[in-house]
């Protein structure tokens, strides 16, 4: 247990009888970066919520840093990051203001980092926090989560209402982070940062895990299958692990979640096909695995 | 390195305390005022110096007994107003600061939090007890003093944290049950187990909330009820009405009704139903009604007569306070034009204001009529609903005004005081005073609310501007206007 | 010399190959097209993964597999160096490039309807090409 920053064993979270999480088990090792995908109302935020200690699930366990979630001791508490969906800003107060607020909490906090950061993105510190536009008000609610430079940073949805270049700013600055061996958990619609940033991708599907994997892994099995025939696809026509199969005659695509080489060439012999490969970005295989 | 005490404690300077502070102050003033006027009443006339001194010895008893009932008495009801603020304020301002989403991760806040706030309470609590204590010599224990005081600064504290609502009704009620109990004779030595008992609900109280805003979370229900915790626009609903009259809805369909009255209501119908303005109308009148009747003991004519009618004015205006106006914004792409959007959405609040006001006075004259099966004349009532409608007016022209902040509440307090000062002196209300303050007051609305008209119509509204950065802007843009080109 | 990551690779994070496979696919066609030759360093991972805004860990997983494959191999204190190889073993590599591309060659030549005739007769046109293509500069 100690050894994984994050640990969640067979969580299950419900509302008012309306079940979000159903036993989700989760395990995020030291230094890892994962990447949170699904469609919205699946539970990301319960998700990661739960995860911190913000709301209590029905049953399972949940562990960071090797104590229980919930009750967290403020040692723990100072390594960690978090970024809400919804910015937790006070509309009354000044960027200063407020940045000085959350900075006298924590016993260690770069003043340097958050004051480069600060004027990159262009945030004045006598800037009222109430006018400020959603996306400069996401890039303040970011700053005050890095400043004590956590070991495990959370973030829920960090980069939505950031223009093109705020957001590689962004990405940047999470993979300086990660570059000195922090873990950082993330959940995103953007699937090219993920691209870049995660290693291992976590898809939730009705409250449950459907995809736990490295990325790469997942890009390497999860492929799109052009097929050809010189005749007519027979009716028996199926493919071992596919996720989706559509046919119109010769022709047919194949979605599936285990391609090899090897399968590759059985497929091509078993029914005198000739098989093209498509490779999928990370928004295709998203796509493919929850329309399955 | 950054006190987190000292960032806590300036967290608290944000333009909603503005008001506590000037209550406060308003209510020192009213104190001063009143000290004042009672001396007054007591004035000697013009004599040779014996018979004066003569007059004055006589009169010693009188002057002390008046002043110590207004001075204990105001001391009661200030004391109350004062700390139902803080205590409110408190409370709410905890909320505010605990509830944010990463509050519950940040080491340290909600301690932080909760020690400033307890270190408060005991300032304000001891400071006034000791000021009463060792004040007009009014030999009360302090035990019981600093019982009923933290009772009058955990009990709004607590209700504030769970049913914010309640604030409204519990500053009617516990007004009048504080000044009864000083009605009654101004030196009150309650017995001791009232006061363990008061004590300890007070105590009780402060722990709950306490216990509760220490492990604050989102699971706990009264999580979503705070008041502007964050910037996104579904915090700020929670004071705002229910939604919309949805029979209404149905009703009208898509089409944009064609008369202002019909738009009128069709704009208030998404605030609320028309029915929460006449009804709070009533039980506000018929409380006041029963209060001064029941409990002060008053005539029909003293109820007439007093400065309460005019002063309930203010009660539907901050009704209309409540309404969320950021939203006017989108509403005003609809299609139809500026001025008769803005027309239509002040009929609205004009509407509502005018139908509570009117029940608040239907409501004090049912009671009395209930009550004491007697009626009031109209010759005794139309003077002081004249009066009432000319404040009702200034009042009314003052919330509409885009710029309101801070302002709304150095007004509400000047016209407190205005009106307080007639508790002790009987209202001019015959002939000439009677006249000249009316029609300035109802002048003085016309015009307010004829300018913040036009300013809604012709210029453009910043919404989260406050009087501060009004001054400021109008002194940038009359530096800009003389400096060379 | 090293040279910055963003002259030497580029990415494209969202296509369907995963990113350490771009750059390891890279790194072997520059060496055998030349523009890496023995002896040159490649970029540090901290330089390519700055520039090309991926994750460090991904970019140290093409150089491991670079490494394994003995294609370059650590220096300690300067990094990653390109392994000297003799010129059949270079011969070799650029062997093993062309028969993959053939394969495709054929792949795609017979999904298109093509026979082993129509094909070949393809590949000897473009070396007929490619000939004119060298002999004719020399006329001009």
């Amino acid at each position: 247990m100690s050894e994984f920053v994050l640990t969640l064993n067979n969580v299950s979270k419900s509302f008012d009888l309306k079940s979000v999480l159903s036993n989700v088990s989760l395990a995020v090792a030291p230094g890892c970066v994962v990447g949170l995908l699904g469609k919205n109302g699946t539970g990301k935020t319960t998700l990661l919520k739960c995860a911190l200690g913000l709301l209590k699930p029905q049953s399972g366990r949940i562990h960071v840093f090797g104590e229980p979630a919930w009750t967290l001791s403020g040692e723990a508490k100072a390594r960690i990051g978090y970024v809400p969906q919804t910015p937790a800003l006070y509309p009354w107060m000044r960027v200063g203001q407020i940045i000085d607020y959350q900075a006298s909490f924590y016993p260690h906090w770069n003043d340097d980092l958050i004051e480069r950061l600060r004027n990159g993105w262009g945030l004045d510190p006598s800037d009222k926090v109430g006018p400020l536009s959603v996306g400069q008000q996401q890039k303040l609610s970011i700053l005050l989560a890095i400043g004590h430079e956590p070991d495990l940073l959370v973030l829920d949805e960090p980069a939505a209402a950031l223009d093109p270049e705020a957001r590689r700013s962004f990405v940047r600055t999470v993979l300086d982070l990660v570059g000195r061996g922090r873990t950082v958990l993330f959940s995103t619609h953007i699937t090219s940062d993920l691209e870049r940033i995660a290693e291992r991708i976590v898809i939730l599907e009705r409250g449950a895990i459907a995809v736990d994997e490295d990325l790469d892994r997942l890009k390497e099995r999860v492929k799109r299958l052009h097929i050809t025939a010189r005749t007519p696809l027979p009716a028996g026509f199926s493919v071992p692990g596919s996720l989706r199969l559509e046919r119109n005659g010769t022709e047919a695509l194949v979605s599936v979640h285990n391609a090899s080489p090897e399968m590759i060439r059985d497929l091509e012999s078993r029914w005198s096909v000739a098989v093209d490969v498509e490779d999928l970005s990370l928004e295709d295989i998203f796509l493919e695995v929850t329309r399955a | 390195m950054r006190n987190r005490y000292r960032a806590a404690l300036r967290t608290y300077r944000r333009p909603a305390f503005l008001g506590v502070l000037i209550a406060a102050g308003g209510w020192l003033v009213m104190l001063g005022l009143m000290i004042f006027l009672s001396r007054l009443l007591y004035q000697v006339p013009d004599a040779p110096e014996p018979v004066q001194n003569q007059m004055r010895e006589a009169r010693a008893p009188q002057v002390r007994e008046v002043q110590l009932t207004v001075v204990s008495g105001c001391m009661g009801f200030y004391s109350f107003v004062l700390l139902s603020l803080v205590g409110a304020g408190l409370s709410i301002h905890l909320k505010a600061m605990l509830g944010a989403p990463t509050s519950p991760l940040v080491p340290g806040l909600r301690q932080t939090h909760l020690a400033l706030a307890g270190l408060m309470i005991a300032g304000v609590i001891g400071v006034l007890a000791l000021a009463i204590c060792c004040g007009p010599g009014l030999g009360v224990s302090p035990l019981a003093v600093v019982a009923y005081l933290l009772a009058m600064l955990a009990i709004p504290a607590f209700l504030a944290h769970w049913r914010p609502e309640t604030l409204v009704v519990m500053v009617i009620v516990m007004p009048g049950l504080v000044v009864t109990r000083q009605g009654r004779a101004f030196i009150w030595p309650p017995s001791t187990p009232v006061t363990i008992v008061v004590l300890a609900v007070a105590i009780g109280c402060l722990v709950s909330v306490g216990m509760r805003l220490a492990r604050f979370n989102e699971e706990m229900h009264e999580f979503h009820l705070r008041i502007q915790a964050g910037v996104s626009p579904r915090a700020t609903r929670v004071l705002g009405p229910p939604l919309g009259d949805i029979r209404y809805w149905r009703g009208v369909g898509a089409r944009a009704p064609a008369n202002l009255l019909w738009r009128a209501r069709h704009w208030h119908a998404a605030w609320g139903t028309l029915w929460l303005a006449p009804v709070t109308g009533l039980c506000f009148g018929a409380t006041t009604g029963f209060v001064a009747m029941f409990l002060w003991h008053f005539s029909v004519r003293d109820l007439i007569g007093s400065p309460s009618l005019p002063y309930l004015a203010v009660i539907p205006v901050v009704g209309v306070l409540g309404q969320n106006r950021p939203l006017l914004m989108q509403e005003l792409l609809r299609p139809q034009s500026r001025s008769e959007h803005v027309r239509a959405v002040g009929a609205a609040l004009a509407t509502a204001t005018f139908l509570c006001w009117v029940s608040i006075l239907a409501g004090a004259v049912l009671t009395c009529w209930i009550l004491k099966q007697e009626d009031p004349s109209i010759e005794d009532l139309w003077r002081p609903a004249i009066l009432s409608l000319s404040c009702l007016l200034t009042l009314f022209g003052i919330v509409t005004w885009p710029y309101r902040s801070a302002f709304i509440y150095v007004c509400y307090f000047g016209m407190c005081g205005v009106i307080g000062s007639f508790a002790l002196v009987p209202m001019p209300l015959s002939g000439h005073g009677f006249a000249i303050a009316s029609s300035a007051l109802a002048l003085a609305g016309v015009f307010l609310i004829r300018r913040s008209y036009l300013h809604w119509v012709n210029d453009e509204v910043d919404w989260n501007s406050d009087v501060w950065s009004l001054l400021r802007s109008w002194r940038s843009r009359s530096a800009g206007a003389g400096s060379p080109r | 010399m090293p040279t910055e990551g963003r002259f030497r690779f580029h990415v494209a994070p969202s296509s369907g190959v995963p990113i350490y496979r771009q750059i390891f696919d890279q790194v072997r066609a520059q060496i055998a097209t030349g523009r890496l030759t023995d002896g040159d360093f490649l970029p540090s991972v901290r330089q390519v993964a700055g520039e090309l805004a991926v994750n460090p860990m991904t970019v140290s997983k093409a150089y491991s597999l670079l490494e394994r494959d003995g294609v370059v191999e650590l220096v300690r204190g300067h990094g990653m160096r390109v392994v000297g190889r003799t010129l059949r073993q270079r011969q070799s590599a650029d062997r093993d490039e062309v028969v993959r591309l053939v394969r495709r060659l054929v792949k795609r030549g017979r999904a298109a309807g093509l026979s082993p005739e129509d094909i070949c007769a393809l590949v000897n046109a473009a070396f007929e090409e490619r000939h004119h293509e060298r002999v004719r500069p020399h006329t001009q």
